[in-house]
């Protein structure tokens, strides 16, 4: 994992962000007051169960929610451009050129009436007239992003359509596709989630050639914590709509301060021995809908306190890379 | 039942419709006894007289009050509709359950049947049926049970088929339930909101098909008012009285707008996960 | 884990098979043989197309097999019809992979507890009601979730009314297909805790069909690892886990460790036409050999594991 650069501008720059749904007559907090930033070169892990709102977070950022739902945020700037005030024909042209999102389920992602080398093709000269035009053979590169994605016989694959993959093989070829983009940042939602054990593997070193030899900025969005550590330089864990700790990520694995991602990280390395009785994390998520005062994770939490319940606990900053919503350590 | 209405009400589409049906259901049962006039009587003194406050649809031909015939011969359409299209049902669903589950043989057989039938548009079906078995209201009634029963079959079938492998099938399956009681109680219940809709939609068109088919002298005979033979008559007359195909017209897009409204309504009803955000 | 001489499910030689939309047919299950014993935790890893979950679902009897045989308790169950099927039944219950589709959305939980007790006449309905309280408390779950629909119930809860349900009629075996892959991880080590906790007070085996290893690791006495419908390699858990002697299964269990190098693009399997061994094409130690002959399980030099690889038996 190569260091971050700090010194220049953060490329995403993301502050106080919140999501908003109206159903019929309430409204739901999806994402309450994020902070977030990331730099080119560097791969920042969202870890999140259901219900925490990471994939909402990736939504809001690149402006695909729906109309029913209000993004808010004191900041919102992709390379020093605020995008919630752009209009959707200037979104639509930043997505798709330098922004780009690998979603779960991959099947929407395509054309069904074209083959994947038609997609291959239109997305690698695409990315090509950002650079240079000549020389570029579109047959080779398509066969060089497939294999990239651990696909072993390309050629066999650009003639086929879409319905003809499995899941498995068309979510590969979407991560192409997105790679092949050379997007400035890529948000990935759960990419290997349905993939097996040996492709998820090649995915995560493929997204770690992507950051390395061409600059792009990563967001990776999963519930696997012990993935995410294998691949992130930052991580920043959400519970419930809100960021509960952000930090390095060899640090957050080693000494988790927030009780909610040490319960994360205890789960994920207790299955490594065969111990007797796995340590639960109690109780269940919180209903979007009704928000208590204190700290969300409270109920759940095995150092809670009667502070704790009645007022949100604070954002700590205890270095700088590294910050906690906990009264523990305010 | 009260809460099934109390829940329709609450959904705008489904009260819409409720309205409307209800109205005209109300209308055809009791507006004839409340006219005071008959179907039949016929008044030779006010022939093809326009609407007015003591004719509101005006007269017919034969004198005859054009609003209590419609109110009359409503209720016959509506009556055979609903009969011919509850037999379909009767006969169709248990057919595609079948279908669906058993697959095989027998799909095959009920498929091809259901191909033959809708190789034929309904209506022609409906005559062709009606020239085989003769004249008559319960023949009327016999032909939109065939035009229905392949669409309940096959509809029925292609639902059962996407639920059939759901993990709670297997689930009874495993629990060694009956395959009867699967059908009923797994599959049936899951797939009915689209069928309830289909119903509705079906009961509309029946009202068409009679109509179609007495306005052909096919099927209720006069002196008998259905909507058919009304505006069989009407349209006999047309330029000397207008009003009778024209208001009787719009009478029956009235009454079918309001079956559709309140399928609809049905359907988002009948879905327990909706059902918690209607009502909240 | 009961050391017994009649296991409770044996296996041998089971094909399942399915009709191809072009012709012809696709073996998803293609010769396996294994057995298990009674309370015993049988764990079966394998990724997406090896044929487990269609082996578990045969097993059931959900599907039928196309040749070889299947025993339970001594009785061949492979070719019953579902009449003579239905008082077995109760024998075997499955927990599945996504606890929402798992119940009807229109029946309320508790009677979807009740259901197989219903059916199998265990009691009035008073004694029935009791029972369901008493399987809900079981699992972790208090009173006030009697009477709730499965759309008002999280994913963890409701697993956990799938594990009431499987041992509400007293099971012999329960299969639980990916039975915590759709669960989030914070609830995941609830569930786990508690099927170890179900199988240690009831006794009943239980085969785990998972594609987590270490999941399979932590509740598993014994493992099975499957490849495109072979059963490739089985053996106590420590076995496995310690010595890998299948290619394949080192390749798994490669992927458990952090910095495992990238791995060179994925060869599809050499097809089922073809014999030998389907595993060869992406086989760092594959011989010319494997083209020919189809390997078959044998004990590995030490005893300890079945490997269907001539050349790994030792290591």
């Amino acid at each position: 994992m190569s260091a971050a650069v700090v010194n220049e501008a953060p490329l995403l720059m993301v502050r106080n962000l919140s999501t908003r749904f109206r159903m019929g007559s309430v409204d739901m907090m999806a994402v309450r007051g994020i902070d977030l930033e990331i730099q080119r070169r560097e791969v920042l892990g969202i870890i999140g169960e259901s219900g925490s709102g990471k994939s909402v977070t990736g939504l809001s950022l690149l402006g695909l929610l729906p109309a029913h739902a209000t993004v808010t945020a004191d900041h919102l700037s992709f390379a020093g451009r605020e995008l919630l005030p752009l209009g959707e024909e200037d979104f639509r042209r930043l997505r798709g050129t330098h922004l780009a999102m690998v979603f779960q389920d991959p099947v929407g992602a395509f054309n069904p009436a074209k083959s994947i080398g038609w997609h291959l093709d239109r997305i690698i000269a695409r990315a090509a007239t950002r650079e240079d035009r000549q020389g570029i053979d579109l047959t080779q590169s398509a066969h060089r992003w497939l294999t990239d994605v651990g696909i072993a016989h390309p050629e066999r694959i650009l003639p086929l359509y879409p319905h003809q993959l499995s899941g498995g093989m068309l979510q590969r070829t979407l991560i192409a596709l997105s790679a092949a983009l050379q997007p400035d940042l890529l948000i990935a939602d759960e990419p290997t989630t349905n993939l097996d054990n040996i492709v998820e593997r090649q995915i995560i070193g493929l997204f770690r050639r992507l950051k390395d030899k061409l600059g792009s900025a990563i967001i990776f969005i999963t519930h696997d914590i012990s993935l995410a550590v294998g691949l992130c330089d930052r991580i920043a864990v959400m519970y419930a709509g809100e960021i509960v700790e952000t930090g390095p990520a060899e640090v957050l694995f080693k000494s988790p301060t927030h009780p909610y991602t040490a319960g994360l990280i205890e789960t994920s390395r207790q299955l490594d021995e065969r111990v007797g009785r796995l340590k639960e994390i109690p109780g269940e998520l919180p209903s979007g809908l009704h928000r208590p005062d204190g700290c969300l994770f409270a109920p759940r939490c095995g150092y809670v306190t009667d502070a704790c319940r009645t007022s949100p606990p604070p954002n700590v900053t205890l270095a700088p890379n590294h910050s906690v919503r906990c009264i523990r350590h305010g | 039942m009260a809460a099934v209405l109390r829940s329709l009400w609450n959904n705008r589409t489904a009260r819409a419709g409720l309205l409307i049906v209800g109205l005209f259901l109300l209308a055809i049962s009791v507006g004839g006894a409340l006219m005071p006039y008959s179907a039949t009587d016929m008044d030779f003194v006010n022939l093809l007289m326009p609407p007015d406050w003591t004719h509101p649809f005006g007269t017919d031909s034969f004198g005859r009050d054009v609003l209590t015939r419609v109110l009359l011969g409503g209720r016959v359409s509506l009556a055979i509709s609903v009969i011919g299209v509850a037999l379909a049902a009767m006969i169709g669903i248990p057919a595609g359950l079948a279908a669906a589950w058993y697959g095989g043989w027998i799909d095959q057989l009920l498929m091809r049947f259901a191909d033959l039938l809708f190789a034929f548009p309904s209506f022609v079906l409906a005559l062709f049926l009606m020239v085989v078995l003769g004249f008559g209201v319960t023949n009327v009634m016999l032909a939109i049970t065939l035009v229905y029963v392949p669409i309940f079959a096959r509809l029925t079938r292609n639902l059962a088929l996407t639920v059939r492998e759901e993990a709670y099938v297997q689930a009874a399956r495993l629990m060694g339930q009956s395959t009867a009681r699967i059908l009923g109680r797994e599959i049936l219940p899951n797939i009915m909101a689209p069928i309830m809709v289909q119903a509705s939609i079906s009961i509309a068109f029946g009202v068409i098909i009679e109509a179609g088919l007495s306005f052909l002298g096919l099927g209720v005979q006069p002196p008998t008012p259905s909507l058919g033979v009304i505006m069989a008559d009407g349209r006999e007359y047309f330029n000397q009285g207008p009003w009778v195909l024209t208001l009787t017209g719009l009478f029956i897009s009235f009454g079918l707008l309001g079956l559709n409204l309140l399928g609809d309504g049905l359907r988002d009803l009948t879905d327990p996960k909706l059902r918690e955000r209607t009502t909240s | 884990m009961a050391e017994s001489n009649k296991p409770l499910i044996a296996v041998a030689n089971l094909v399942v098979s399915f009709a191809q939309s072009g012709g012809g047919a696709f073996r998803a299950v293609d010769d396996v043989s294994l057995t298990i014993a009674p309370g015993e935790v049988l764990g079966i890893v394998g990724e997406s197309g090896s044929g487990k979950t269609t082996l578990a679902k045969t097993i059931l009897r959900l599907y039928k097999p196309a040749s070889g045989t299947l025993i339970f308790d001594g009785r061949d169950i492979g070719t019953l019809g579902e009449g003579a099927l239905r008082p077995i039944r109760r024998q075997m219950q499955m927990v599945f992979q996504d606890p929402l589709s798992s119940f009807n959305p229109r029946v309320r939980i508790d009677d979807a507890v009740a259901l197989p007790l219903r059916l199998h006449g265990r009691g009035s309905a008073d004694e029935i009601s009791c029972k369901v309280s008493a399987l809900l408390s079981q699992v972790g779950l208090g009173p006030q979730f009697i009477g709730r629909y499965p759309h008002e119930m999280s994913g963890g809860q409701l697993q956990r009314v799938a594990i009431a349900r499987a041992l509400a009629v007293e099971p012999r075996l329960i299969v639980a297909d990916e039975a915590v892959s759709k669960l989030d991880v914070s609830v995941r080590a609830q569930i786990l805790n508690l099927l170890r906790d179900v199988q240690a007070s009831t006794g009943v085996a239980l085969l785990f069909i998972t594609h987590d290893l270490r999941v399979a690791r932590y509740l598993c006495d014994r493992i099975g690892v499957m490849f495109f419908g072979r059963l490739v390699e089985i053996g106590a858990t420590e076995d496995v886990f310690a010595r890998p002697r299948h290619p394949y299964t080192r390749a798994l269990l490669s992927t458990l460790d952090d910095d495992g190098g990238e791995l060179a693009a994925l060869e599809p399997p050499a097809p089922a036409s073809s014999g030998g061994c389907r595993y060869r094409s992406r086989c760092p130690i594959a011989k010319v050999d494997c083209a020919q002959h189809r390997p078959e399980l044998q004990p590995s030099t030490d005893g300890k594991q079945q490997v269907a690889c001539p050349y790994a038996l030792s290591s």
